[in-house]
């Protein structure tokens, strides 16, 4: 589902009459905790340990969108950032809750409020997710001034930049969406009456944020501007000179792109685009965050090829870089885990067992790697008896960390009364655990597997 | 195929049902215990009226007391209680869950995600 985040104008004009004499210091005196930057103040009820864990984060965002985008000097201000929700929500996981509104920027305030008190919204990735939709708001006014103003170009530049990627220091933006393409791609292959480029460029903030096909609005804005981005535009082209471009097209122009953006919509491959970025090179800028996005996606969406998947996530475990190998052999658990019967060949199956089997009983890989791989097979590959046996054969490991993660793959798959408590398989006596391993063992002999 | 027959068969700490006395300000509920796993138990906790997160998270610890003092002689000292909260109706309406993750044999003051035993999470639904 997508957010929905701005308010309608008359949720902008009372929050900046109730929350404007609060901003600033009068945040401070209103919210329990604080987190400050050069760059914004972020202000809530939440537990201050989640602020310093957020604050970091929202940092990076800035200085990612800075480099990105490049917004003339001092046009950003300090921006006043609030997490609705209290510490008693951190503890509590309501489902029930779901509100209409995850966050939104109110530009004359230069004010972000994002609501977390449903339980996914707290979710990290989740939380990173919507901060970086808001603040890319922020920037977008402060880049677009005029432009900004188009529902379609604001909202779906947001929808883009929400995708970017965050590690080791830098910060890359696949810009490729799967839930909204979803949506969009849905609609124009039904002929939804909401793919209509004239109206979607003309719709105001109202009709936007509050007409029935709000939800089918975001995601057509994403497309139109992903199309833009990504096939209309050349592709050497930096973001912001691209996005410069955008700003310089006149209506008639981006009305004649409407029956390419509809075919691309219709015809758009998501199996062939993930692949294709799961193999981006490593030196470009999506070469090393995007990739491992790429494969994580191609092991948990429903709606791909899974042939063609499969067959890729086998070459990548022979590749040799280690954290794509990694997240190819997690993929290729969650695809078996999919698919009992699958329509990948006999043959390309076992050798991706084999691979994974291999791997998990390699001494020499990294053991952060092979404690993940051990609890996917666990928790991800379905039950099968040459897993329960390698599992069982893990529980002798000498290192405590695998030996806890495989008894928590076999806590997992629940075929019979074990003990699960991590701290039994890494300290506890030898004796109690080699009974459990022999007991594991007997249990195997039993149902035919050694 | 996953085998779930472990979750009915296991007796280790033996399945019960009971009422709760209500005491205390909680309300009356019926309980049924399983032991899906030698240091794991799961709880069925059956109201007749939804009820407040808190009470939903007071209820599970008092059971979790009442299981420690239970299970003192067993080998294995429990490391995980999960205690589902269902409406007394035909339909047995999910109401909440609360997941109780107790502190480990090896007497480490924390969790794996740093945070001090027990953990209690509740989840309503």
């Amino acid at each position: 589902m997508p957010m929905k985040r701005p308010p309608p104008a008359w949720t902008i004009f009372a929050s900046a009459v109730l929350l404007g004499p609060l901003l600033g210091s009068g945040c401070s005196l209103y919210y329990r905790n604080q987190f400050r930057s050069e760059r914004f103040r972020l202000f809530s009820d939440l537990d201050q340990e989640l602020l310093n864990e957020v604050g970091p984060d929202i940092e990076r965002i800035y200085r990612g969108y800075q480099s990105l985008l490049e917004p003339p000097p001092r046009t950003l201000g300090r921006t006043t950032i609030i997490l609705e929700g209290k510490a008693r929500d951190e503890r509590i996981i309501d489902l029930a809750y779901s509100p209409s509104l995850l966050g939104y920027y109110v530009p004359l305030l230069n004010l972000i409020s994002v609501d977390t008190r449903a339980a996914w919204a707290r979710e990290p990735g989740m939380l990173r997710q919507i901060l970086l939709h808001e603040v890319s708001h922020h920037f977008i006014v402060a880049c677009f001034p005029s432009l900004s103003r188009e529902c379609w170009f604001n909202e779906g530049l947001a929808g883009n930049l929400e995708m970017s990627l965050f590690g080791d220091g830098r910060m890359e933006t696949p810009l490729l969406n799967p839930v909204l393409l979803g949506i969009a791609q849905r609609a124009a292959r039904q002929g939804h009456p909401a793919v209509d480029l004239e109206r979607l460029l003309s719709l105001g903030w109202r009709e936007f944020h509050s007409g029935e096909t709000r939800e089918i609005d975001y995601a057509l804005s994403w497309s139109i501007v992903y199309f833009l981005l990504e096939r209309r535009l050349l592709a050497d082209l930096t973001l912001r000179a691209k996005l410069d471009r955008i700003e310089s097209m006149q209506r008639a122009e981006l009305l004649q792109s409407e029956p390419e953006w509809i075919g691309f919509l219709v015809r758009f491959d998501l199996t062939d685009e993930l692949i294709a970025l799961s193999r981006e090179d490593p030196k470009g800028p999506l070469g090393r965050l995007t990739p491992a996005w790429a494969l994580r996606l191609l092991g948990q969406l429903r709606c791909l090829d899974d042939e063609r998947v499969g067959n890729l996530l086998i070459e990548e475990m022979g590749t040799d870089d280690a954290a794509r190998v990694s997240e190819a052999r997690i993929a290729f658990l969650s695809l078996m885990g999919r698919h009992h019967s699958s329509s990948i060949h006999p043959h390309r199956w076992r050798q991706g067992r084999e691979k994974i089997a291999a791997a998990a009983l390699d001494a020499s890989a990294s053991l952060g790697a092979r404690v993940r791989l051990i609890r996917a097979i666990g928790e991800v590959a379905p039950y099968d008896a040459d897993w329960t046996s390698l599992l069982v054969w893990l529980l002798e490991s000498p290192d405590g960390d695998l030996r806890a993660a495989a008894a928590r793959g076999l806590g997992s798959l629940s075929l019979k009364p074990t003990v699960v408590n991590p701290a039994f398989w890494r300290d506890g006596h030898s004796a109690a655990r080699a009974g459990e391993v022999e007991e594991w063992r007997l249990w195997l002999k039993a149902h035919g597997t050694r | 195929m996953k085998s779930h027959g472990g979750f009915l068969s296991a007796t280790l700490i033996a399945s019960a049902i009971g009422w709760g006395a209500g005491c205390g300000g909680l309300p009356a509920y019926q309980i049924n215990i399983s032991a899906p796993h030698k240091d794991v138990l799961r709880l069925l906790v059956i109201l007749e009226d939804r009820a407040a997160p808190e009470t939903y998270r007071e209820i599970a610890l008092r059971e979790v007391e009442k299981a420690r003092a239970q299970s003192r002689y067993w080998p294995y000292p429990l490391y995980e209680v999960s205690v589902d909260f269902r409406l007394d109706t035909a339909g047995r309406d999910r109401l909440a869950h609360v997941l109780v993750r107790l502190g480990n044999e090896s007497g480490s003051p924390e969790g794996e995600s740093g945070s001090p035993f027990p953990v209690v999470e509740t989840t309503i639904y």
